[in-house]
């Protein structure tokens, strides 16, 4: 275990220090998978039963450097690191267009991205945690910050920076606080003492927690700096910081919320399951009305994470209400969906850069009938819209129907509060549902489908093989865990149970490779069948439509009537008009602006010249963090005429300072 | 205040409060030179009283010396260079209110500070501290470079009266470090000042106000 | 009489005499070459074979604070002094401002030299001081050699910036030196060696409070001015940002440094006297004001040296806060930031000294941008000090700064929390400006190339800061914790 450990460490870092000094990046690529390998074995092996307990020495006296394995850990190392691999393999070929500054900073910086994320889920006390949480957020702060002199790029890593050391503090003044009360650094003392602490002091902590969990994890209304920051990064990183660093901090919500706070009031799930509502809506709303791809895949990262809060909420207070059961499925919901979550947002982002790289770029209203002229790609990104989308058979459907299930139970064995709570949760998880499926229809519809809008996606051709077979493997993951749900639900209802300290509730969820059954009446799926189903239905289409074309004619083709206009590739329907519907239903969400200017010669019926701009109002950034920051600034204004540069006022300052201290100090 | 045994050291410290305020009221440069070397005096005098003997006797010469004669005497020469004999805006207006404040602050705090000291001790500390508070108000009021210089000179007055009131006489290597400070302090501001000269900077205080924020 | 001690500290300002008799700039550079290597061989020497040693009859003396003390100066001592040189090639080969007003050539860099290793030499013995007396001596030497320092370009804001770190400088301390006679006085008398840290804190337990109070009370203003405790604090940014960059570097790392641990020393005679809470509550509370009021300043700032030297301002606070804490673990981390933020500061001070001549947009920062693909040296120096600052692991002051901030929400949940607070924004100001600076735009202009001279300057310091504040080996956490011990315990090594 230790040498996997070391070999990991090593090899990451080899990666770091090939991709600073070597020309050719074939080596540094080769030392990350190497390091992927190495850490996915040992996660492996821990799951197996394995244990790995080791202190690092580093740091002054009372701290420490403590890494372990316990088996939440080792899921999301092996998450990490098999999504890690897949994107090193797909940023090896990536950055091959790079200038070469850029691709030796992220040949650099990708490796150590990875490696300090593993730590994060490795470490067991107070300054390995926190350490390895700043390096995952520094490198991927520089990652970000790879095209720096765009300004705008500068301000969108800026946000990201601040918000994410805000993020950081929260949790260093939580950890600090447990710190105290327990006088020990260490988290399985922690989950040993936390119970016993005041109830404020633990509501505190927990508030502390989910703040700064929750900025990393981006939920709203902390999610601002996430479709700022997500699109500019490269395209391998943007899927990585949304699939894996996400998952990271849920791995952290539920490392501190479950297992070192243990069931805490009612309000904590509460709290919690209010977030996953707000994020999910809101984030597949905003992801609707984008369209730039990488922006949009961004928003629906905030939908996700909403989507897995949810499943947390419900256990949260599944615990609290003594239903471990329901507890247990919902955990196992969070869970399941955040590996979806890393497979199929990996695998869009891992397609949106293989679409920038063919040279189409990221908005949608200029691609077009990609799909024939990048089948792969297009493939993927099409098995991956359907899983994000929630559709059978594929893996999005399984732990939505989880958590469907744990909320309606919810519904079913709680009080009417609860009752309420549930059944406006279950309509949000519906709403977002139904929305992302529109939403990935727009995607397919108008980037894969239909005609080049532009030259450069009539040039498009398909990327190289190693950077389409990653996004094709993950495409392929996300088929199999639909297929096969019980293979991943039936250890993530062990894993969950274990964090829950329900072990005896185990028995009764069965579940086999193929079908998963809920330990309450009537609750079973197995995507299998709808699999089995669909694909009847398919073939008796094809084989209709088949036989259809050989009785009819050939079709004639002409030019269609455009009242007179010229018709052009970019007068298809574009996905801003496909938007609008949306804007108009959810105006009052979005507040769009829009202005139209008309250009017309002789009469207002001959335009020569239409300019629209439509767009809608960043509700958070106006209403929420605008205030905050023009207060700040208002403030420190202010405060600055202390030093207005007049040396009798500073012996002034000496003055009154002294005559004050004789005065009421005693 | 005044208690019997300490009398005549009393009224004496009275004094030099009193001279401390004057300082702080009076306009014209020369008057408030003037008023300085007679604050120097009534230190030496008070040398003379609180430590009986020859060491008393040397303090005071050599307080008459450098404080009574030397240094009126350059500032004098320096406030005639400059011109600011007679300068109108010496001060502040208010400088006296905030004296008399301070005054009436210390004198109240001050007792729990002077506990467990000898009437005479408490007494000459008390009055140290007021004339180094009221020398500190002098810098604050004063707009001219040399205003400011004279109410340094005050602070250093006060400093004085403790060491020679407390101690009777600080270790000799102690006084000499403080005293090399000194001179170094006046050799460093003179070396400013002809910096200031040659940029035409203004004598005035407040004028100095490039560096801010 | 000749001691390794008092060695350490005449051989700067033989140094400095020698400077001016130099007749060319290459016996400069030997001889100063020479003479802080020497330096710096000694004061090893010093740190790790005579611990506890005295020097100077007695007025000296190397326990464990003055052993980190020691270690600090010397090392950013000697650093300044080899920045020095390129500062002056920079200077005199692009004309600076400098140039213009006094008139350039050896005479000139020979006497900065002669000021520098006197105010180094000042600063040694200020550190080694074992006695209040001398302590107070070298504090005010300090004043006078790096005023001259400050003011030592002559250009009209200079000038400005010495007149009033002279003034308020010199009334700081003639406050401070009420505090030494009152001691003197209260010790009973006997000569300097009653005002030796050791016996004043026997002597103190029979101090009436009312006077020892009053003692502290002057002290942590006078003493506090010179250490830039807000909020007396208002010579800093000034001087910091008008004196050349090398020495902005020894008065920001060092120097404030230097003037809190006599601050503290005293906090901990008084503490035998009245009881801890008094003098470190007091301490305490100077503390979380400093942090407060550099605060606006680090949100809105328009010139780099200045935002650094507010940045100082609540480096110091935080210090302050840690010794004020007076609890094991937050003195230690006190003492570890003081380390860290010497190496830290001392490495931007000098990125930024060299960006001033190479860059040639002065410091402003509003004219700083894209220094990351134009001087990636210097840029990747800022971003790195600025990152270590703000706390950030893994960079070196993660721990200090945990350590405090645990003793500051242990103490009060609530001030802990503010404090976070403010340091967050902080970090918030901090990295707004640095990060535009490194990256946005590139402007026009050409590309600097990293010398091997200039990656060993910003480099050494940088690569000390993560050995000494991250990895923290034996050695060096042996002798944090021993002049923690010395602090909180009173007791001499």
């Amino acid at each position: 275990m230790i040498w996997l450990l070391l070999s990991g460490l090593g090899a990451y870092g080899l990666a770091a220090l090939c991709g600073a000094c070597l020309r050719n990046g074939r080596l540094a690529t080769l030392a990350a998978l190497a390091g992927g390998a190495a850490f996915a074995a040992l996660a492996v092996l821990a799951l197996l039963g394995a244990r790995l307990d080791v202190r690092l020495p580093l740091g002054p006296p009372p701290f420490a450097l403590r890494l372990w394995t316990p088996p939440l850990s080792a899921l999301f190392v092996l998450l990490i690191s098999g999504v890690g691999i897949l994107a090193s393999v797909y940023g090896g070929a990536y950055v091959a267009h790079f200038a070469e500054q850029k691709r030796r900073a992220v040949l650099t910086l990708t490796p150590l991205f990875l490696l300090s994320m593993t730590l994060v889920t490795l470490a067991a006390d107070l300054a390995a945690f926190l350490i390895a949480w700043e390096a995952m957020s520094l490198t991927s702060y520089a990652l970000v910050m790879t095209d720096g002199e765009r300004p705008e790029v500068v301000r969108a890593g800026y946000v990201y920076l601040v918000m994410t050391h805000v993020g950081a503090v929260c949790l260093l003044a939580a950890f600090l606080l447990l710190t105290g009360a327990t006088g020990s650094m260490d988290f399985t003392i922690w989950a040993g003492a936390a119970s016993a602490l005041a109830p404020g002091l633990r509501s505190a902590i927990f508030v502390l927690v989910l703040l700064g969990f929750g900025s990393k994890a981006a939920l709203v209304p902390l999610h601002v700096w996430l479709p700022r920051a997500h699109p500019v990064a490269p395209s391998h990183v943007s899927g990585l910081m949304s699939g894996v660093m996400l998952k990271v901090a849920v791995y952290g919500l539920i490392l501190v919320g479950f297992t070192v706070l243990g069931p805490g009031p009612l309000w904590w799930g509460l709290l919690v399951l209010a977030l996953g509502v707000l994020s999910s809506v809101l984030g597949v709303l905003y992801a609707l009305a984008e369209h730039d791809l990488k922006r949009l895949l961004a928003y629906h990262s905030v939908e996700n994470v909403g989507i897995i809060a949810m499943g947390l909420g419900v256990a949260l207070i599944g615990q609290r209400a003594h239903l471990p059961l329901l507890a247990v499925v919902a955990l196992t919901a969070a869970l399941y969906h955040t590996v979806n979550h890393a497979l199929f947002k990996t695998a869009l982002f891992l397609d949106a850069g293989s679409v920038q790289y063919a040279g189409v770029g990221r908005n949608l209203d200029r691609m077009g009938g990609l799909l024939a002229r990048m089948p792969w790609t297009g493939v993927s990104l099409l098995v991956a819209a359907a899983s994000i989308s929630g559709l059978p058979p594929f893996n999005g459907f399984v732990s939505e129907w989880l958590t469907y299930q744990s909320l309606v139970r919810l519904g079913a064995r709680g009080g009417p509060l609860l009752a309420l709570c549930a059944f406006a949760g279950v309509l949000a998880l519906a709403l977002t549902g139904g929305l992302a499926a529109a939403c990935f229809v727009k995607v397919s519809g108008v980037g894969l489908l239909g005609r080049p809008r532009t030259e450069h996606a009539t040039r498009a051709r398909e990327v190289p093989p190693a950077m389409y077979v990653p996004a094709l493997v993950l495409a392929g993951l996300c088929l199999g865990l639909g297929l096969l749900p019980g293979v991943l639900a039936a250890p993530f209802a062990a894993l969950a149970s274990g964090v829950l300290h329900a072990g005896s509730v185990l028995p009764q969820t069965a579940t086999g490779a193929v079908l998963v059954t809920l330990p309450w009446g009537g609750a079973r799926i197995g995507p299998g069948a709808f699999a089995a189903f669909a694909l009847a239905v398919a073939a008796t289409a094809a084989l209709a439509s088949a036989a259809g074309r050989r009785v009819r004619p050939a079709a004639e083709v002409r030019a269609p009537w455009a009242c007179g206009g010229e018709i052009g590739l970019l007068s298809q329907y574009s996905a801003t008009a496909y938007a609008k519907p949306f804007r108009q239903v959810f105006g009052l969400i979005y507040r769009p602006v829009r202005s139209v200017q008309v250009e017309s010669a002789v009469h207002p019926f001959f335009r020569t010249r239409v300019e629209y701009q439509g767009e809608i109002t960043p509700v958070f950034d106006r209403y929420v963090y605008g205030p905050v920051l023009t207060g700040v600034l208002a403030l420190a204004r202010y405060g600055r005429q202390l030093q207005s540069g007049s040396l009798r006022l500073y012996l002034g300052y000496i003055l009154v300072t002294l005559v004050l201290l004789l005065t009421f100090v005693r | 205040m005044t208690v019997p045994e300490t009398g005549l050291l009393g009224g004496l410290a009275d004094l030099l409060v009193v001279l401390s305020l004057g300082l702080l009221v009076v306009r014209p440069a020369l008057w408030s030179i003037g008023l300085l070397a007679a604050q120097a005096a009534v230190l030496a005098v008070i040398a003379v009283v609180a430590a009986p003997g020859a060491g008393g006797w040397v303090a005071a010469g050599v307080i008459l010396l450098t404080k009574v004669v030397g240094i009126p005497l350059v500032l004098q020469w320096v406030a005639r260079r400059t011109g600011s004999e007679n300068a109108v805006d010496w001060s502040a207006p208010w400088a006296w209110l905030v004296g008399a404040g301070i005054v009436l602050v210390v004198r109240l705090a001050l007792p729990t500070f002077t506990a467990g000291l000898n009437p005479q001790h408490a007494v000459l500390l008390g009055t140290a501290v007021l004339v180094l508070l009221l020398g500190l108000a002098g810098m604050v009021s004063g707009k001219l470079l040399l205003a400011q210089a004279v109410h340094l000179v005050v602070i250093e007055n006060g400093l004085y009266c403790a060491g020679l009131a407390l101690t009777g006489g600080l270790p000799a290597a102690l006084d000499l470090g403080a005293a090399v400070d000194l001179l170094l302090v006046i050799f460093v501001l003179a070396w400013l000042s002809h910096h200031v000269h040659r940029l035409q900077l203004p004598l005035h205080v407040d004028e100095l106000r490039r560096l801010r924020g | 009489m000749v001691d390794t001690l008092s060695l350490i500290c005449v051989l700067p300002f033989a140094c400095g005499v020698a400077a001016l008799l130099c007749r060319r700039a290459g016996d400069l550079r030997w001889m100063l070459g020479i003479g802080s290597g020497t330096g710096v061989l000694l004061a090893a020497v010093a740190c790790v074979g005579l611990p506890g040693a005295v020097g100077l009859g007695g007025l000296l003396r190397l326990d464990a604070l003055a052993r980190v003390l020691l270690a600090v100066v010397v090392v950013v001592g000697a650093l300044s002094t080899a920045e020095s040189f390129s500062h002056w090639r920079d200077e005199l080969a692009r004309g600076g401002a400098t140039a213009a007003l006094v008139g350039h050539g050896l005479p000139h860099v020979r006497a900065y030299f002669f000021w520098q290793q006197a105010f180094l030499g000042s600063l040694l013995l200020a550190a080694l001081s074992g006695n209040l007396g001398l302590s107070w001596v070298a504090i005010e030497l300090t004043t006078i050699t790096s005023a001259v320092l400050v003011g030592f370009s002559g250009g009209a804001r200079a000038v400005e910036a010495a007149w009033k770190y002279v003034v308020l400088c010199s009334v700081g301390l003639a406050l401070a030196l009420l505090t030494v006679i009152l001691l003197y006085a209260l010790s009973g008398g006997g000569g300097l060696h009653s005002l030796e840290w050791n016996s004043l804190r026997v002597a103190a337990a029979t101090f009436p409070t009312g006077p020892a109070k009053l003692a502290y009370l002057f002290a942590l203003v006078g003493f506090g001015t010179k250490s830039g405790l807000a909020p007396l604090h208002a010579w800093l940014p000034d001087a910091h940002s008008e004196a050349p960059a090398p020495v902005s570097a020894l008065l920001s790392g060092v120097l404030l440094a230097i003037v809190l641990c006599t601050l503290v020393r005293v906090a901990g005679v008084t503490a035998v006297a009245t009881g801890p809470a008094f003098p470190y509550h007091l301490l305490l509370g100077a503390g979380l004001v400093s942090v407060a009021v550099a605060t606006p300043f680090l949100v809105l700032q328009d010139d780099l040296k200045r935002l650094l030297a507010y940045s100082s301002i609540e480096q110091i606070g935080l210090m302050a806060i840690g010794f004020g804490l007076h609890a094991p673990l937050a003195v230690a981390g006190a003492v570890l930031q003081l380390v860290v933020h010497a190496l830290t500061k001392s490495g931007l001070f000098f990125a930024a000294g060299r960006l001033v001549h190479e860059m040639g947009g002065g410091q402003r920062l509003a004219r700083l941008r894209g220094l990351g693909r134009r001087a990636p040296l210097l840029g990747a120096a800022l971003l790195f000090g600025v990152f270590t600052l703000g706390g950030v692991p893994p960079f070196g002051m993660f721990f200090s700064e945990v350590a405090i901030v645990q003793g500051a929400i242990g103490a009060s949940a609530g001030a802990g929390l503010l404090l976070l607070l403010m340091l967050s924004v902080i970090f918030a100001g901090l990295t707004f400006y640095v990060g535009r600076a490194v990256f946005g735009a590139r402007r026009q202009g050409p590309h600097v190339h990293a010398t091997a001279t200039g990656l060993a300057i910003l480099g050494l310091p940088a690569a000390l800061s993560v050995v000494v504040g991250l990895w923290t080996p034996g050695v060096v956490a042996h002798a944090v914790s021993a002049a923690a011990a010395l602090v909180v315990g009173g007791h001499a090594l």
